[in-house]
């Protein structure tokens, strides 16, 4: 099922486009780095350093970062989904950013710990994916 | 550099690299951008640089050893690679507007300039491979 939607959106004018420009991918790989940078260094920071209430980024501010990260992230997968979907790696990828999710929304002792664990095992799924 | 291509230590490497640059230049984009007065925090921008300042620290001590690995591990490649030169040059300031205290916004503007330019050339190394 997977696969099969990966052709169709594979066979999309967007893809197409997006596969045979030439800076359409290094311009939205960069942007999704940057991305990662301020959304995930803010979650991150903000994790390590314990911030109070009011030192913690704004909602809005880690939001934009999110977007720039979803929405460059999204455009990746649709310029190669058939070489995400058959890379071990992205899907390993998917499934710890799920599992990041539920684990910042958790309210366990051990929240801090395992949303670290989890962001370096999702940025090792990621460059795994241009390995795996 | 060959024997670890189907090995997991390459992205190992390069995901410290990433984390580092995630608490390094996230450190520095929250702090610029606080700094420029847009109210991203209660906390003011020499606060958010103290608070922050053993994590980005750390940040830095990743992405220099991982970056000094990953250079020498595979000289021949990074050498020819126009991103990788224009990424190097790019640190030099970036990283000085990181040590030297800035507070005038002209300054705050390059140092976020800066960072976001290494961060583009250094996801650009790997496009351009000749």
């Amino acid at each position: 099922m997977l696969l099969s939607l990966a052709q169709r959106i594979q066979a999309t004018e967007l893809s197409a486009w997006l596969a045979g420009s030439t800076w359409a991918y290094p311009l939205i790989g960069a942007l999704h780095v940057l991305g990662v940078a301020w959304f995930g260094g803010g979650v991150l920071l903000s994790i390590l350093c314990r911030l109070g209430r009011e030192a913690r980024p704004r909602a809005g501010f880690l939001w934009t970062g999110a977007i720039v990260m979803l929405v460059s992230g999204a455009s990746l997968f649709v310029i190669e989904p058939l070489r995400c979907v058959t890379s071990d790696a992205f899907g390993v990828k998917l499934l710890l950013l799920v599992a990041l999710v539920a684990a910042h929304r958790a309210r366990t002792k051990v929240r801090v710990p395992l949303t670290l664990t989890l962001w370096v095992g999702v940025f090792l799924a990621a460059r795994g994916i241009a390995f795996f | 550099m060959v024997a670890l291509k189907n090995s997991w230590a390459f992205p190992l490497i390069e995901a410290v690299h990433v984390a580092g640059m995630a608490l390094l230049a996230g450190a520095v984009i929250f702090t610029d951008v606080r700094r420029l007065g847009w109210a991203v925090a209660e906390r003011t921008s020499d606060e958010l640089d103290r608070i922050f300042k053993p994590w980005a620290h750390a940040g830095l001590a990743m992405l220099l050893a991982t970056g000094a690995l990953m250079t020498a591990a595979d000289w021949s490649r990074y050498r020819r690679n126009p991103a990788f030169w224009v990424k190097l040059v790019l640190v030099v300031p970036a990283l000085g507007l990181y040590f030297v205290p800035h507070k005038s916004k002209t300054l705050t503007i390059a140092s976020l300039l800066c960072w976001t330019a290494v961060v583009l050339a250094a996801r650009a190394i790997a496009d351009f491979d000749i």
